[in-house]
Parts: C-alpha cells; sequence; structure tokens
C-alpha cells in the first residue's frame, strides 16, 4: 500500500518525474550503448574534426572518431563508475557514521575527528592527491579513481548517519527493544539503521551528481579514466585545444556531464520534499 | 519478588544535581499488581528505568534492587540482557514504541526468537495467537504500527512486552494518550493478564481498577504505600488525599502549589510548603510510620511529635 502511495508521490512531484526522466534516458544510453551507438574507437583520418551532420550526429573528434558513439559510450562508464564510488561510500560512510552515533564516548570521538579532518581538506585538491598516490604505487587503473574518490565522498554520508542515529536512538522504540533484551548490534542493524535510510536515499541520490562532477573534473584533468576509453570529462579535455574551430568536441561531452548532474539533482531535491511530506502526514 | 532498597537515582546536570529518585524502598509480592502512582516530574518513570538499567549514562544509581535474590545493579551488561524482556519486560508508553518500518508482528515475535531461539515462523504463530486472546484478528500481524490506532498500538505493546512469556512486567504509563473506553479496554487487558506487575501511572481510576497496593510517589520519595481498596477509600498522606480530591469524580479540588524542584528539594518533608496540615515540625524529615499495616511518610501518623 504504502509502496503505491510512495510512487504517486514521486510522479506527482515535478522534479522528481524530470530528474527521474534524466536519468533513466541516460541510463538507457548506457545500457544500450551496443545497439544505438557506433564504435567508439574506430578512428578515421579522412574524416577529422567534422561538424555534426546526418552521418555523425554530434560530429567527430580530432582522430575521426564520432563523438556521439563516444558520449553514448560515456554515459556507461561515467554511471558505473560513480554508481561504484556511491555504494562504497554509502555503505562505508553509513556503517561508521551509525556506530560513531549509537555507541557515542570515545568511538564517536574518534570517528567524530576522523570526518573532521576530512572535512578539512578540499575535496578535489585532496582526490588529485590520491589519484596520484595511487597511480604511483599501483599503477593506472580505474580504481584509482574509484577509491581516491570513496575517501572522500563517504564522510558526508557519515555525518548525517550520525546525526540521525544520534536523534534515533532517544526514540522510545530503541529503548523498548533494549527493554525487551536485544542486543546492541541486532537495534543498531535491525531498528535504527533501516528507520534511517529515507534521508540517507536523498543524500544518495544529491551525492551522485556531486560524483560524477567529481569523475569529469578529473577526467578533465587527465587524472580520470584514461584515453581512449570514452568518458565526458576526459572528452572535453581533449576537445580543450579545438574549441575556437570545433566547438561540438567540448559542448556535447559538456551538456551530458551538466544534464546528469541536473537530472539527479533534481530528483534529490523531489525525494526530500516527498519524504519530507510523508513525514508530515504521519 | 522484587524488592527495591534506597534506590537513589541521581542526575549531574549543568544547573546542578537532579535527584529524580531519592531513597526509595519498597517490595513487590509474587502474583500482585502493585502501582506507582504521582505526578508528571515525580520519578516513577525514572525508578521503572533504573530496574531494567535503561537510563543513560549520566544517571548515578545507588542503593539495591534485589529479583531473585540476585541485585540487578550489580549484574554484567550480558546478564541483564537475559533477564530483559524473558524474566522482566517491559510495557512502554504507547504510541512511537513500536518501529515504524516492521510489522507489529515481528515486532512482537523478535523477543521469543531472542529468549528461546525459536524459529521466525513458530514465533510469528505464537504472535497470532496471543493478537487473538488480546482482541486482535490474527491478520493484524502483517500490518505496520501506523496502520493501528492508539488503543490497538497500546495493545500491541502490551502483546510485545509478554511475548517471551516473562515472570515480571513493568508498565510505564500503559494509558497514556488513551481516551476513556480504550483506558477500560487496557484495564480489561491488565486483568486478564495473571502477571506480577509494576504499574507506572498517573491515571487514578486505571490504578484503581486493576491494582493490588499502591505506592505514592511525590517529589523522588515515596510517601504512601497502601493496599489499592484502604487506599481509595481513606488516604493517609496529605499529598494522597489532594491527589484523590483533585479528581473529577471527588471534587476536582486541586492541590495549591507547584511540584518543588528536583535539584532543591525543600528541607524535611518536601510536600509541606503545599500542605494544609503542616506545622514547625514538618521542616524535619518525617519517619516512616506504620498504620494498620500501610506505611506512610508523614509527622501525622508519627509516634511522637505530632500533637
Amino acid at each position: 500500500m504504502e509502496v503505491v502511495a510512495f510512487r504517486m508521490g514521486i510522479f506527482r512531484n515535478t522534479l522528481c518525474t524530470l530528474g527521474l526522466g534524466i536519468i533513466v534516458f541516460i541510463a538507457l544510453m548506457g545500457l544500450l550503448a551496443p545497439i544505438i551507438a557506433g564504435d567508439p574507437y574506430k578512428t578515421n583520418m579522412s574524416e577529422r574534426l567534422k561538424p555534426p551532420s546526418l552521418k555523425h550526429l554530434f560530429g567527430t573528434d580530432q582522430l575521426g572518431r564520432d563523438v556521439y558513439s563516444r558520449i553514448v559510450w560515456g554515459a556507461r562508464t561515467t554511471l558505473l563508475v560513480a554508481l561504484t564510488i556511491s555504494i562504497i561510500s554509502m555503505t562505508v560512510g553509513c556503517l561508521l557514521g551509525a556506530i560513531a552515533g549509537y555507541f557515542g564516548g570515545i568511538v564517536d570521538d574518534v570517528i567524530g575527528r576522523i570526518i573532521d579532518t576530512f572535512l578539512a581538506i578540499p575535496e578535489l585538491v585532496f582526490n588529485i592527491a590520491l589519484v596520484g598516490i595511487f597511480c604511483v604505487a599501483y599503477g593506472t587503473s580505474i580504481w584509482n579513481v574509484i577509491l581516491a574518490v570513496v575517501v572522500t565522498n563517504w564522510v558526508s554520508y557519515a555525518r548525517v548517519m550520525r546525526s540521525i542515529v544520534l536523534s534515533l536512538k532517544e526514540r522510545e522504540f530503541v529503548i523498548c527493544e533494549k527493554a525487551l533484551g536485544a542486543g546492541d548490534w541486532y537495534i543498531l542493524l535491525r531498528h535504527v539503521i533501516p528507520n534511517a535510510l529515507g534521508p540517507i536515499i536523498v543524500l544518495a541520490t544529491l551525492n551522485m551528481g556531486n560524483v560524477i562532477m567529481t569523475i569529469s573534473s578529473l577526467g578533465f584533468l587527465g587524472l580520470g579514466v584514461q584515453p581512449p576509453t570514452p568518458e565526458w570529462g576526459q572528452m572535453i579535455n581533449a576537445g580543450k585545444n579545438y574549441i575556437t574551430t570545433a566547438p561540438w568536441l567540448t559542448f556535447f561531452p559538456g551538456l551530458f556531464i551538466a544534464l546528469s548532474v541536473l537530472g539527479f539533482n533534481l530528483l534529490g531535491e523531489g525525494l526530500q520534499e516527498v519524504i519530507g511530506r510523508k513525514r508530515l502526514v504521519e | 519478588m522484587l524488592k527495591v532498597e534506597e534506590l537513589r537515582v541521581h542526575f549531574r546536570t549543568e544547573f546542578g544535581v537532579v535527584r529524580a529518585v531519592d531513597g526509595v524502598s519498597f517490595e513487590v509480592e509474587r502474583g500482585e499488581k502493585f502501582t506507582l502512582i504521582g505526578e508528571s516530574g515525580s520519578g516513577k518513570s525514572v525508578l521503572a528505568q533504573s530496574i531494567l538499567r535503561l537510563l543513560p549514562k549520566n544517571a548515578y544509581v545507588s542503593g539495591r534492587i534485589i529479583f531473585e535474590g540476585r541485585n540487578l545493579l550489580e549484574l554484567g551488561e550480558e546478564e541483564m540482557r537475559r533477564i530483559r524482556g524473558r524474566k522482566i519486560a517491559w510495557i512502554p508508553q504507547s504510541q512511537s514504541s513500536l518501529n515504524p518500518v516492521l510489522t507489529v508482528g515481528l515486532q512482537c515475535a523478535e523477543p521469543v526468537m531472542e529468549h528461546f531461539k525459536t524459529d521466525k515462523k513458530s514465533a510469528l504463530l505464537k504472535v497470532a495467537r496471543m493478537f487473538e486472546f488480546f482482541g486482535m484478528g490474527r491478520g493484524r500481524i502483517s500490518d505496520y504500527p501506523h496502520q493501528f490506532s492508539g488503543g490497538m498500538r497500546q495493545r500491541v505493546l502490551v502483546a510485545m512486552g509478554i511475548s517471551a512469556d516473562p515472570e515480571f512486567l513493568i508498565a510505564d504509563e500503559p494509558t497514556k494518550g488513551l481516551d476513556a473506553s480504550k483506558r477500560k479496554n487496557i484495564a480489561e487487558l491488565f486483568e486478564k493478564i495473571d502477571k506480577t506487575m509494576l504499574i507506572i501511572t498517573h491515571d487514578l481510576e486505571f490504578a484503581e481498577r486493576v491494582s493490588d497496593r499502591i505506592a505514592v510517589m511525590y517529589c523522588g520519595e515515596v510517601v504512601e504505600i497502601s493496599p489499592a481498596k484502604e487506599f481509595f477509600r481513606e488516604p493517609l498522606h496529605p499529598y494522597s488525599k489532594g491527589l484523590l480530591e483533585s479528581l473529577p469524580s471527588r471534587g476536582l479540588k486541586p492541590i495549591i502549589g507547584f511540584q518543588p524542584s528536583m535539584i532543591n528539594p525543600p528541607s524535611g518533608c518536601r510536600f509541606r510548603e503545599r500542605c494544609e496540615f503542616a506545622k514547625k515540625i514538618c521542616e524535619r524529615a518525617p519517619p516512616e510510620s506504620i498504620v494498620d499495616g500501610r506505611i506512610v511518610r508523614c509527622w501525622m501518623y508519627a509516634e511522637r511529635g505530632w500533637a
């Protein structure tokens, strides 16, 4: 019943519907890439830097590759990397935040100080440094980017989770569970965390936008996904030398970065409204 | 069955030490329903929570709470956990004591699974039978808390409390926020439950209906302990009299003044500033007197000093 109500709430909310539409569109692009797009790696030196036409919808780049195909395949890269980062940092952040909030005392102090330390360092600068370190230590790999972003990204989940758990653990049903003989971990995993998921889902959605921005930024700086794998940020970087003569090389990747970030932000804002309104009704 | 001796619960706050419970002693006999009454803030809920050691860490608890020959205040956390729900269960205040994201059946089944190590299916079966006994449909075990009315939620909480078949039940304001007919339902339910109970309430009509003995708490102290019948016929302590007279059915006459702060309670008898009988001697702490087997803490009943 409430699932249906929730779904109706989402679709009645314009922001949600719009955001969800954009995300579904981009996700479908990634999923259907082998069907709807050509080979993103195929170079054609006789057709370099051609403007958008019917044959090449978004034009071609400096190596004569089809920009449209690269954009479509790039959706796959970006979404996969962003999703992996989000899932890992959500798990780590939520768990640490919940532990800090629930047990309090010295555990909270230690985790709290770690969170503060990470918050004090500018995120992107820290990411760049970490990618550098990981590259030197483990060689180039997509996992460098994922790990580097996770290291800074879990903090926001931990902070939000901690504050939710702090208020949840004073709730009567938690005390009641304790009074009926439940252990701390059981209460935490089964009663506290599931009740905190609403705000966490909103945060995760909004955070996806940030993560996509970070991945693209790293890509633009040449630190992210390495060529020739198509990735939007890195495409902008490659196209920036031709920005006056072939602006489609930077315009289309930029457009899709903006679009996907917008999609997640709209959905996040919308969900916040829907979930918030549900709270009020309760 | 449960013996509380000289229990003190103090909270250290930035405004000073709050003496929520200050030297309380009583004994609950096996099979009886013992009710603690008193106005909000008299320390009765804190007292109940201290028995199960559910108080926050800034609470300083001293005295002894003897249950089955063991002092609960000295038990380890793990031993305490085995007692909670299994030996001594807790029926919390209504409404928000159910987890909104789990079905009520599962929540009631949890203590059974935890303490008897039974599987989910048989635990749920037991809960379903209990729901039927409490006048709710068996099918309702798969509903969520928000689908229940306040009165039904309270019945669910009672079911949750007794699901692991405890020997001793503590009910914290079981009629809070319920209307008269729902209170009657809960009273009937409590009469049906054949267990030793400690009931915390400020609902005097409910207390009269279900209890065998009554203890009156005022400002962290127990001022009177009497069998329920005699208490409602003839209360001894001036505060008890005031409480009963403030009932609509007995004249709706409020006690003048407010309950004093628990940080700096008045010396001597804590009720004396509001008491119409107060004399000079009340500035000294009143002794505990026994009148016809009833315990009362007031100079009026002391052997010496009043006249």
